[in-house]
């Protein structure tokens, strides 16, 4: 069968088809790779999938009747130590740090600006993470030179850093080997560079900072308040995941029976006779794909849960991928119409209603092939010319001042391919079966008789 | 006439069907992806109460904040720049996530009068012309006199909903809120809304609703405001500047930006200035900051998206269906039949058609507007209220723009093919098969 002869028969029904298909997986494509790059392992979020957020402990207090409540969450702070008393014993875990940048969309960058005179003197704006040594075993960076700061530099407060390179060449300049060098952060005092980094993408908003230093090194004063975003937790396998889960409702369950310091300072925030508070530290451990979905700024108004939030991606999935279908299968149909007749002769000398279907479908693949890889082709291209206007819509915009560019590695990943052609599928096999279908189940003589 | 249309669209009924079947699906479809964008543009619609378009936003650090002078010392050197009109110092908070550039605004609930409510309490330096400088105006239209420390300033919606109107001034209100609250003596959260905890304001002034951000809308909660006075000895790091009218606001940050720096710096090298922008700046940042953005152009973004398929669809479909009824047409025309005629029997057919589909989708529709106006009135304090007091209004504009979009495309699907297929003739019309 010859494409073009095929394209050319219709010439208006090919361009419509094709793109219509096109702008179907123009967007769809650009919602997969985006969300591509929120969930598969990129750099240097490769551990994703063994790696959890734990971001606060929640405290409800139940009346009697279990049926009210009220419910919140104790965020994990260094300033009033709920993350040293509660979280630092852990035991089933193979990694963990607290993060004051893990909120998932980037929105605590600005919280987490600090300002560093560089060698020229100028005051530069540096996104800054406090955290401990872990951070780098969860986050594998790739260390340009030096090293990361020990737990022995956490434990005794002291002053070091990991900088990015683009940052390094910033206040150091470039070509300069900043390991051992001293820089001034703002009201934080003097601290030494230990190592030097390959930065993290602002796609990558967990692990995306200039600077990272020990969160024990920030004086503790008034002026700040250490919050972590969330401790970021990395276990081996499934099976410590479910020992973490039995270890933290074991602490849980502990502590709403035996009381604790965190509730004493909450104090009581219902009127509730016989109220009874219940702690849980695993209702807030979210995965990395929950942690994402839950931050995402497009769901944010969609609900407060899981799955009211996928069912919004999906309900977008819906429109993006089966309205075109809707399209295209009405047009399907209307030219199937002008084959009936077609049809009734290949019916009448015995063709089997299976192949004429499938060489339908056959012929509507083709289309939608054709139609995929344009829209393939201009989702590559959406991606490098309006990469801003894009990402915006899907990450913190604070975090993009920069201009990301969206790697290769998952513009091209096999995954998205993959991706692509099933979408392909789905949108053919939804408008052209159906339809088809239809029309073929008429009789021999109708079809033959079907005047237009 | 009519007859004749709806006997003919009977008569191809089978030919309809598909058609209709799209129809009724692409106007429920068009209606859930249009609603969100029209409310989103009515809201940015709505009055702020204030003025962002005159309003410069300087953001100083203070590396030693025990040597830092009084507020009033650095507004009277701002004032002195040329374009400057008025200067007001605002507590600006990065936690507080409340507002771009107004003062520290905790939403809360608390009680009013006895009665529980969701407000937004903002403390502000009423002597250091905050009013005046943010372009605030008071319900009969005027500027706002400073008041008396211990007294506050309402928005009207706050007025109306709690105290029965906008003449209220001198009236007493009675708020237990947890902002205000906690710093009486012997206060206990068990109590917050004990009496005890009560705390009498007399109302000073009422002014306009305030919105800060206008991608945020009214809830239930919001515009319901109450000015405090700030009576905490703070840090105040923000500063707000009122410029003239007919000054430009980018050319003024432009030619006075080294002057500020120098002004700060003058004195003590204790003073930075960390940032300059214009208030809308300022408030799109804290839009994005507090996700507003992303949704709203995610949803204008799908309308465009759908619109094209519309078109693509709708206007193809017709199109081959025009194609289709080419023989018909030229028979029509052998009798005598005006090109014209043709063209407006094939629209009233469409139309006709796309009106019966449009009712069917209309009452699909309802009933997930009404299921979502009971979602929103269940949980009050934090919901739009324009989807519940104002539904039916919302349904019938949304319904007339759904309405429109579709029948001019179904028009322009319509017309164009048959009025491009009419300029054959007829004998080549009746041999197209």
């Amino acid at each position: 069968m010859n494409i073009f002869s095929l394209i050319r028969e219709d010439k208006l029904f090919s361009s419509i088809y094709i793109t219509g298909t096109a702008m179907a997986i123009t967007f769809t494509m650009i919602m997969a790779i985006v969300y591509y790059i929120k969930l598969a392992d990129i750099y240097p979020e490769v551990n994703r999938k063994n790696t959890l957020y734990l971001s606060s402990i929640n405290v409800t207090q139940t009346s009697n009747d279990a049926n009210g409540g009220a419910g919140f969450g104790i965020y994990m702070d260094y300033n009033n130590s709920s993350y040293e008393t509660y979280c630092k014993d852990i035991k089933n875990v193979l990694y963990m740090a607290p993060s004051t940048i893990s909120g998932g969309n980037g929105k605590s960058a600005e919280n987490n600006t600090r300002r560093v005179k560089s060698k020229n003197g100028v005051w530069e704006s540096a996104i800054t993470n406090l955290t401990n040594q872990d951070f780098f075993n969860i986050y594998e960076f790739e260390f340009l030179s030096g090293a990361p700061f020990s737990a022995e530099d956490v434990e005794n407060n002291e002053c070091t850093a990991v900088i990015t390179r683009d940052f390094a060449d910033k206040i150091f300049g470039k070509d300069v080997n900043p390991v051992g060098e001293r820089f001034t952060m703002k009201s934080c005092g003097d601290f030494r560079v230990c190592g030097v980094v390959r930065s993290a993408s602002p796609l990558t908003p967990d692990s995306y900072a200039q600077i990272y230093v020990p969160y024990t090194s920030i004086s503790v004063n008034d002026s700040y308040f250490v919050s972590f975003s969330s401790v970021v937790v990395m276990v081996k396998d499934d099976e410590q995941l479910d020992a973490l889960k039995t270890e933290l409702d074991e602490w849980s369950h502990k502590m709403s029976m035996e009381g604790s310091p965190i509730l004493e300072a909450v104090g009581s925030f219902s009127s509730s006779i016989n109220a009874k508070v219940v702690t849980s530290m695993t209702n807030n451990m979210e995965t990395h794909a929950a942690h994402m979905i839950l931050t995402d700024p497009n769901s944010a108004s969609k609900g407060d849960t899981l799955n009211d939030r996928l069912l919004y991606f999906l309900g977008i999935f819906v429109i993006l991928l089966f309205v075109p279908a809707l399209n295209l299968c009405g047009m399907v149909a209307g030219r199937m119409e002008k084959r009936l007749p077609e049809m009734g002769v290949r019916k009448s000398f015995g063709a089997p209603r299976h192949t004429l279907l499938f060489q339908v479908v056959k012929e509507n693949m083709i289309f939608t092939i054709v139609g995929g890889a344009f829209g393939l082709v201009v989702t590559w291209m959406a991606l490098v010319l309006f990469r801003n206007s894009i990402l915006e819509l899907f990450f913190d915009s604070s975090l993009l001042k920069n201009s990301a560019m969206v790697s290769g590695e998952a513009m091209f990943a096999p995954l998205v391919f993959i991706f692509a052609f099933v979408s392909i599928t789905i949108l053919n096999l939804a408008s052209a079966t159906l339809p088809a279908y239809i029309s073929l189940r008429k009789p021999i003589v109708e079809s033959l008789n079907d005047k237009q | 006439m009519n007859s004749i249309t709806i006997k003919n669209l009977w008569a191809r009924k089978k030919q309809n069907a598909w058609i209709f079947i799209e129809l009724i699906v692409f106007t429920f479809v068009t209606w859930m992806v249009i609603e969100p964008v029209v409310k989103d543009s009515y809201r940015r619609l709505l009055p702020r109460g204030y003025e962002p378009e005159r309003m410069i936003v300087l953001d100083v650090d203070f590396p030693n904040p025990s040597l830092r002078k009084p507020s009033e010392y650095y507004i009277e050197q701002l004032k002195t720049i040329q374009g400057v009109e008025r200067a007001t110092a605002v507590n600006y908070d990065r936690y507080s996530d409340q507002y771009a550039i107004g003062s520290l605004g905790w939403l809360m609930v608390s009680e009013v009068n006895g009665d529980t409510a969701a407000l937004t309490v903002v403390s502000a330096r009423y002597d250091l012309d905050y009013f005046n400088t943010h372009g605030m105006l008071n319900v009969k239209g005027n500027k706002v006199d400073i008041p008396d420390r211990d007294k506050i300033v309402v928005s009207r919606s706050f007025a109306e909903s709690y105290m029965g109107g906008v003449d209220v001034i001198g009236k007493e209100v009675r708020l237990n809120c947890p902002r205000l609250s906690q710093k009486l003596p012997g206060f206990d959260w068990s109590r917050l809304f004990d009496r005890e905890f009560e705390i009498p304001f007399i109302v000073a002034d009422v002014i306009e609703d305030v919105r800060f951000c206008a991608a945020e809308g009214p809830t239930h909660s919001s515009p319901r405001e109450v000015f405090v006075y700030d009576d905490e000895n703070k840090v105040f790091n923000r500063f707000l500047l009122r410029l003239k009218s007919g000054v430009n606001l980018n050319k003024f940050i432009e030619v006075n930006k080294p002057e500020i720096e120098r002004m700060l710096c003058s004195d003590d090298d204790n003073a930075m200035l960390a940032g300059i922008d214009t208030a809308e700046e300022c408030n799109k940042a804290a839009e994005r900051e507090k996700q507003l953005v992303q949704p709203i152009q995610t949803r204008k973004i799908l309308v465009v998206f759908f619109l094209l398929n519309l078109i693509l669809g709708v206007v193809g479909t017709f199109w081959l269906q025009a194609k289709k009824r080419s023989e018909e047409m030229g028979i029509v025309m052998a009798f005598g039949a005006r090109r014209i005629d043709i063209v407006w029997s094939y629209l009233k057919e469409g139309w006709v058609m796309f009106t019966v589909a449009f009712v069917v989708a209309a009452c699909i529709y309802f009933n997930f507007a009404i299921y979502d106006a009971k979602i929103y009135e269940e949980n009050s304090y934090y919901a739009d209220p324009t989807i519940v007091d104002k539904f039916w209004s919302c349904f019938i504009l949304d319904a007339s723009i759904v309405y429109i979009i579709i029948s001019t495309v179904l028009s322009v699907g319509i017309i164009i093919p048959t009025i491009w297929m009419l300029k054959a003739k007829v004998t080549v019309l009746l041999n197209k098969q």
